[in-house]
């Protein structure tokens, strides 16, 4: 195994209301190796969100993670204080959301803010934090850095809010980016240009990249490896080349073949029905009632994950004869 | 084909107040001297990036709007004109991007989708309630929902709601403003291939509003590239996926994530900048800020939307003779 950053073992975490416990993550397990791009694919509801929320201890009542470990750099954050698990967010791991002005103070400057993280995690007096401040617009590609140091968030677009918010999230050259969605809520020019950014800093610094995404198109653009989702658990995991080209789970199957391509007007593939609700699982595969292979065994029999050739994992009753080994 | 839509050097403009006390006025133009048609029974797809104007100009269609300048003739009439004002709901129908926040809470789904019919007079309450039934089926959902409310359906099953409503009238031309942005993949493609059937059984015309490329190339016949309120493109759409002769439909294209990763196209680089404000649209032509084929004449003169072959237009000063 390369070097492992993060590695999740069969971590559960369930939201407990008064309408019953739903188990928005349920048995999950995942590595990432330093450097990499990991993408966590799923549609809404599919926990992905959750998961990434449960990696960083920011999971709110009434939710809970009520299981399961989170390996970072050998370390279990599950363990840590609530003190010590803030110095590790910001400083080693940092995060990115779809909608920026969600996440950044509408009456602070966009300077003060950026300073802010660079002076608690790294003690640096105020001058120096907002000369770091100035250096990271700069490098992702804000012209005139220093004007923009004083701006509030209003006054700058949806683009240059996020090129903020990834200098926000990289000025600490942290060694994992969580990012959720980060250009869902961009047009596609300037999603071209956030993920080009996003993917070139990483690089530079050798920071893992966790993205969590619904679009397929920009896991086959960017990511090493993905995980593809489907109502709280990893359906399928793989090498992304492998993924596309021979799919092994019906859903990321037919995820893939529900797209319309561009110039393509034959009747697309959708996938009959719709994600069922985490308080009312169907019984067996969770998948089956919208699966057109399911046979018997997947109406009362939930799969295992199996191991297949090339680290790939599928949890799916049709791979168990070809499977190298059954996961517990 | 005949024309069933035709719109003419189409402008919308609005008046901001700014300033400090509010009193500075500027103006706004939306939608800058639009011409499109719709044939009978034609699939139009509208693609641009926000604030390109592309809802602007399906409202002032849709008559939500009065257009500041230009014409919209419906089979030949004015908008104006009582055999269309009279009857528009019947002509022309809407379904938007969000059917939770269009569609009364309060309500059951057979009421909403009756509503058009009983503010038009149609058929008495028991022939709206068989029509209504008649609809659900049609959109794939079953009859006896008409009892039900919004909350009790997922995303997709109420868009379903909303094009039931839409059709309800018997419209000719339907305008789908962004009908798939906020569903799931899966459950995108069963929507797009209920409108494609839809089209086919009951030979609507569809004006189709989207960001994504992807889904105006699978389901339109031409489609229309809008920029900073201007048409820049305008061609069959299989010429506009395969041959675009615009840099920004060539840009819009290269951008569009592909869902296969042996043709990763990372390496092109991508269009820099951002759109500009349409406070302050660049002199000449709209897109040759960021432009990466701009010449040093783009920047003062503009261009016009010309056709360059048959039935392929284009805004842009390198196609320009």
């Amino acid at each position: 195994m390369p070097d492992t950053l993060l590695s999740v073992f069969d971590v559960r975490t369930a939201f407990h209301t008064a309408e019953g416990t739903a188990v928005a993550v349920d048995g999950v397990s995942l590595s990432l190796a330093r450097g990499e791009t990991l993408a966590v694919v799923g549609e809404s509801g599919c926990g992905k969100t959750v998961l990434g929320l449960s990696i960083l201890g920011l999971v709110q009542p009434p939710g809970r993670v009520d299981a399961g470990r989170v390996l970072f750099d050998g370390t279990d954050l599950r363990t840590l204080s609530p003190d010590a698990m803030r110095r590790v967010r910001g400083n080693r791991i940092s995060m990115i959301f779809q909608e920026p002005m969600t996440s950044l103070n509408p009456v602070l400057r966009v300077g003060e803010q950026i300073a802010e993280a660079i002076r608690l995690h790294r003690g640096k007096s105020r001058r120096e934090a907002l000369a770091e401040a100035g250096r990271m617009l700069s490098l992702v590609g804000i012209s005139d850095p220093e004007r923009r140091l004083a701006s509030f968030p209003h006054e700058l677009s949806g683009g240059m809010r996020q090129r903020v918010m990834i200098a926000m999230a990289l000025c600490l050259s942290p060694d994992l980016l969580i990012a959720d969605e980060p250009t869902t809520a961009l047009d596609v020019t300037i999603q071209k240009q956030i993920l080009a950014l996003m993917l070139d800093l990483t690089a530079a610094k050798g920071t893992a990249i966790l993205l969590i995404t619904h679009n397929l198109g920009v896991v086959a653009e960017t990511c090493d490896n993905a995980a593809i989702m489907y109502s709280g658990q990893v359906a399928e995991y793989g090498d992304v080349p492998s993924l596309f080209a021979s799919p092994l789970h019906p859903y990321t199957a037919g995820l893939i073949r529900s797209l319309p391509r561009p110039g393509d007007k034959t009747r697309l593939a959708a996938i009959p029905g719709t994600v069922p609700s985490l308080t009312r699982l169907p019984r067996g595969c969770r998948f089956h009632p919208r699966c057109p292979r399911a046979f018997a065994r997947c109406h009362s029999e939930a799969p295992p994950t199996f191991r297949m050739d090339a680290g790939r994992l599928v949890r799916c009753w049709l791979h168990t004869e070809a499977a190298l080994e059954t996961l517990p | 084909m005949s024309g069933l839509l035709e719109v003419r050097n189409l402008s919308r403009r609005y008046a901001v107040r700014g300033g400090v006390l509010g009193t500075a006025r500027r103006t706004v133009t939306a939608v800058d001297g639009v011409d499109l048609s719709v044939a009978r029974g034609e699939t139009v797809g509208l693609v641009g990036e926000s604030g390109c104007g592309k809802s602007t100009l399906a409202r002032c269609v849709a008559g939500l709007e009065r257009p500041s300048a230009g014409r919209v003739l419906y089979d030949g009439r004015e908008m104006d004109d009582p055999q269309v004002r009279d009857n528009l709901p019947r002509l022309i129908q809407m379904v938007f991007q969000d059917p939770f926040s269009s569609l009364n809470p309060r309500r059951s789904v057979g009421f909403s989708v009756a509503e058009g019919l009983w503010a038009m007079g149609m058929g008495d309450r028991a022939a709206r309630r068989e029509r209504v039934m008649e609809l659900l089926d049609q959109v794939g959902l079953l009859p006896e929902y008409a009892d039900r409310y919004p909350h009790q359906f997922s995303g997709g099953q109420r868009q379903r709601v909303a094009i039931a409503r839409a059709l309800a009238t018997n419209p000719s031309l339907v305008i789908c403003d962004e009908p798939v942005s906020a569903l799931d993949v899966s459950v995108q493609a069963q929507v797009i291939n209920l409108l494609g059937d839809l089209k086919a059984r009951l030979g609507l015309a569809y004006l189709f509003i989207s960001h994504d490329l992807a889904v105006v190339g699978h389901i339109s016949d031409r489609t229309a590239v809008m920029y900073l309120g201007r048409i820049m493109e305008l061609a069959a759409t299989d010429t506009i996926m395969g041959s675009p002769a615009h840099p920004y439909t060539q840009a819009l294209l290269a951008a569009a994530p592909l869902p296969d990763p042996a043709r990763r196209r990372s390496a092109r680089t991508p269009l820099a900048g951002d759109a500009p404000s349409l406070f302050s649209p660049p002199p000449g032509c709209v897109f040759h800020p960021r432009c990466p084929e701009a010449m040093p004449e783009c920047a003062v003169s503009s261009p016009q939307l010309l056709e360059t072959s048959p039935g392929h237009f284009v805004r842009c000063l390198k196609e320009t003779p």
